[in-house]
């Protein structure tokens, strides 16, 4: 299944590197997917991707692509941006999310979250030079 | 068995030292650390040839001199036999430093060393110096683009404690009114007027639901301490205070783990105490008082659980209560905390290390804790994910 796409007229302030490990995350998230990792040997997951299981070492690791559909950790607003946030929308509205399939991740949310602990989704936010993953509370 | 002492210190009040690029007359970091150094030996009544190692916290990026313990030993005319050392930790690098600099006495290489550092950045304007600091609390490549800024994680653990156990805001802002008072009695404080907590909540907002009073301000701050074995402490015949445990802990992880967990919990805190009472032979209801890395109210709260002083959730009720309050039960942050006293982050460690230091030996002047026996601090990490603690003993 497809996460949300919304488009965003500008340039991501802060464009990530993309390197042979993970250019398969950016390139689905473009196309709608979020990736982990999972360990084939210990089954954990792990997120940002690794070549190799944090927690035992093996290198038998492949793509989890993850429902979306999570919990909301916490949040914050952040009102004092740094400079290179200059210009962007503020306050700068973040947080951290629980996946259904375990993994923590902290990222930009998107809307209007009334408490913790509610429903959100992944989108994808699609930026004019490429992709970030975000979360938003899930409205019926 | 060789015993590690801090037997003098001094520093200049935390506030707003460093002079801008086109300044006529320059404050510089070294000129002003070498009159503390003087300042510090003749307290500890220590001579230059007894000092061994020089061990510093890394310099900010800001100063322009590089390879600084160097620099300093040459402008000291020292002959370090131990070590000379330049530890980087951000949060952590006071504590680190003095734990390096203790090791040099434990490891007997040195029978003085001189812990000290110096943190410029005021003159570097925040949202400047945010751009860097948020390099250091997050991936690069996976947080950054969300622009989350250090104390964001703060605010991310105040929302989560608030939603957990129920604590209010105004709870929280206590802290903030409480190190205030105490920074009103501390001559090195950065902020000394007295706020209430209507004041705290009307703040500007920085990172909801934290304003601007229950965050860090800007801060420089020069400070030198001179540690030292046991045997010579004693032949000098001043009070000192004696290093008694220490432990440290990282949870592994880079501000969240990403297997979920309790992130307010601050495990690193509560092992890392573990392992300094069990050193100690002490139990956390001992300790007399807490020289916290705090830099916001939330964080002060939640350690004083992680450390033991409070069950989880009654943090910020029982500073409501003044229980942490000189006078209370258990003070925490004396010196006014990092919010108050200020926070020079490189060299908060040491401040806080020289705290511990003159509550032991009974030099806090007005806000001395009575019969301060046994004392705490802490330094700290990413959100709490590395915490070090060293627990030390006044002998007068």
């Amino acid at each position: 299944m497809s996460l949300p796409v919304i488009p965003i007229d500008r340039r991501r302030v802060v464009a990530p590197r993309i390197t042979r490990l993970t250019q398969p995350f950016w390139s689905a998230l473009e196309e709608g997917e979020f990736r982990v990792t999972q360990c084939h040997a210990c089954g954990k997951l792990s997120f940002p991707p690794r070549a190799f299981c944090r927690h035992c070492w093996s290198r038998d690791t492949g793509w989890l692509a993850v429902s979306g559909n999570g919990r909301l950790y916490s949040q914050t607003r952040i009102h004092a941006l740094p400079e290179l946030f200059a210009g962007e929308p503020a306050p700068l509205h973040v947080g951290i999310v629980d996946l259904e399939e375990g993994v923590r991740v902290a990222l930009p949310i998107h809307g209007d979250a009334p408490g913790l602990d509610v429903p959100i989704e992944l989108v994808v936010l699609r930026f004019r030079d490429g992709p970030l993953f975000a979360a938003r509370p899930v409205t019926d | 068995m060789t015993v590690a002492t801090i037997l003098g210190g001094a520093a200049l009040p935390i506030g707003k030292i460093q002079t801008t690029a086109d300044a006529d007359l320059h404050n510089l970091e070294h000129e002003l650390l070498l009159e503390l150094v003087l300042q510090a030996t003749e307290q500890a009544g220590v001579e230059k040839k007894d000092i061994g190692s020089i061990v510093m916290p890394l310099m900010r990026e800001y100063t322009r001199q590089r390879y600084f313990a160097i620099f300093m030993a040459n402008a000291l005319g020292i002959e370090c036999s131990g070590s000379m050392i330049e530890a980087r930790g951000y949060g952590l690098a006071g504590g680190l430093a003095l734990d390096l600099g203790l090791n040099e006495i434990l490891l007997g290489r040195a029978k003085v060393a001189l812990v000290m550092g110096a943190n410029f950045e005021s003159a570097i304007p925040a949202p400047v110096h945010a751009s860097r600091s948020m390099r250091s609390t997050g991936d690069v490549d996976f947080h950054m683009p969300a622009g989350f800024i250090p104390i964001s994680w703060y605010a991310m653990d105040a929302v989560r404690y608030m939603h957990e156990h129920g604590a209010t805001r105004a709870e929280i802002a206590h802290v903030a009114v409480k190190n205030r008072y105490h920074a009103s009695l501390n001559p090195l404080s950065q902020f000394r007027k007295p706020i209430t907590v209507d004041d705290v909540l009307a703040a500007r907002p920085i990172v909801d639901p934290l304003g601007l009073l229950e965050v860090p301000g800007r801060s420089d701050g020069v400070v030198c301490l001179v540690v030292a074995s046991e045997d010579v402490a004693k032949a000098t015949g001043r009070p000192y205070a004696r290093v008694r445990g220490r432990g440290f802990q990282h949870d592994g992880s880079l501000q969240i783990d990403d297997c979920g967990g309790d992130m307010t919990a601050f495990i690193s805190a509560q092992k890392a105490s573990a392992t300094a009472y069990a050193q100690a032979g002490i139990q956390a209801h001992d300790i007399d008082f807490a020289e916290v890395y705090a830099p916001c109210t939330i964080v002060e709260v939640l350690v004083s659980e992680a450390l033991g002083f409070f069950p989880r959730g009654q943090g910020a009720r029982g500073a409501v209560r003044g229980e942490t309050t000189l006078g209370g039960r258990i003070p925490i942050s004396t010196s006014g905390s990092l919010m108050s006293r200020g926070h020079p982050p490189n060299v908060t460690g040491l401040y806080n290390a020289l705290e511990v230091f003159d509550q032991l030996t009974g030099r806090a002047g007005e806000r001395q804790v009575k019969d301060a026996a046994l004392g705490l601090c802490t330094s700290e990490l990413g959100n709490y994910n590395a915490a070090m603690v060293h627990i030390m003993e006044g002998v007068q």
